[in-house]
């Protein structure tokens, strides 16, 4: 109580001009505080702000990671296919050269290829692809399996045959266009086989010439890089086969040839 | 040239001979001396079964009087 008088007395005792100075003392002080106040807050936004376009850049930088890692797996698969390929074709070559050609020599290029393809095209961890030849057989109108990749059973050459007129692979035939299925069971035409032990899912049939088609099976989809793969192998197969049947043809006249003479 | 080799040949010059690419003579010739190896070696097979089964039977029946 005595200090609250205390105060009174001092207040009272003070001249009037203290009191407007007082005053402009204090609204000096809140224009300065609320001055820095917004600065502050202004501040505060902006850390904020830098923070979720960080967050943003963050999140676009793992996005491009991401497409820059997929553009490399593509690139690493164009460049060893090519690789592959080229030594494929430099064995066409080989075969185009040598005028003794055998039947047999063209077969070991076709295996090759049937070979090199599956390992050419990429696949994650515990994918697995394969990829055969079927010819036409007209007189049982069924696609008779010619040479497999490794990972096809052996006894499938003398058993194996798909109905030209029921089977996916019998409308590739029979129609003269390339099938590209993710999911076979899709199909309706898709039969399964019950003897495969194989859970492949994903098919790409190619036509090859007149002759028959390529099949190329995968436990997952296809992506557009293996796709472009598959077309170009096709080629290559195409070209072998042509070679192939150039070889017997030689043969036969070789052989016709040497009756003529006796 | 093994057995599944010469079962393809076989089919290559069926349809290399449907296509005209080569003679019926040359086709009769190499083909039926590729169904000659194929036979015999499909014989010889079916032999050497008979006889691991026989192996086998006796193996079991000895071991089962012992």
């Amino acid at each position: 109580m005595i200090g609250e008088d205390v105060m009174i007395r001092i207040i009272d005792r003070m001249p009037d001009w203290t009191f407007a100075v007082l005053s402009i003392l204090l609204i000096i002080g809140l224009v300065l505080g609320s001055f820095y106040l917004s600065r502050f807050a202004k501040n505060v936004l902006r850390a904020l702000e830098s923070e979720s376009s960080a967050l943003a850049i963050s999140q676009e930088n793992s996005t491009l990671t991401s497409q820059n890692n997929d553009l490399q797996d593509a690139n690493t698969q164009y460049h060893h296919s090519l690789q592959s390929i080229n030594h494929l074709f430099e064995d066409l070559i080989e075969l185009r050269n040598d005028c003794h050609q055998t039947y047999e020599e063209s077969l070991e290029v076709i295996k090759k290829i049937i070979d090199t393809l599956p390992l050419s095209l990429s696949s994650s961890r515990g994918d697995s692809k394969r990829c055969a030849v079927w010819l036409s057989s007209p007189t049982t109108n069924t696609l008779d399996f010619h040479t497999g990749s490794f990972n096809f059973p052996k006894d499938y050459t003398n058993s194996r045959k798909l109905d030209i007129d029921d089977s996916t692979g019998g409308r590739c035939y029979r129609k003269n266009e390339v099938i590209d299925l993710d999911d076979v069971t899709d199909d309706p035409d898709w039969l399964k086989n019950e003897e495969s032990r194989g859970n492949y899912k994903s098919l790409i049939c190619i036509p090859i010439l007149n002759l028959g088609i390529l099949t190329v099976d995968s436990l997952s989809p296809f992506n557009q890089e293996s796709r472009n793969i598959i077309c170009l192998y096709a080629k290559c197969i195409e070209l072998a086969y042509l070679q192939m049947f150039d070889a017997l043809k030689f043969q036969d006249e070789e052989l016709n040839g040497s009756l003529d003479k006796n | 040239m093994n057995y599944h080799d010469a079962l393809k040949k076989i089919k290559v010059l069926d349809i290399a001979r449907q296509q005209g690419i080569i003679s019926e003579a040359f086709f009769k010739r190499e083909s039926d001396t590729l169904r000659a190896y194929v036979d015999k070696v499909s014989k010889q097979k079916a032999e050497d079964d008979v006889a691991a089964k026989n192996l086998m039977t006796g193996i079991n029946t000895k071991y089962k009087t012992v």
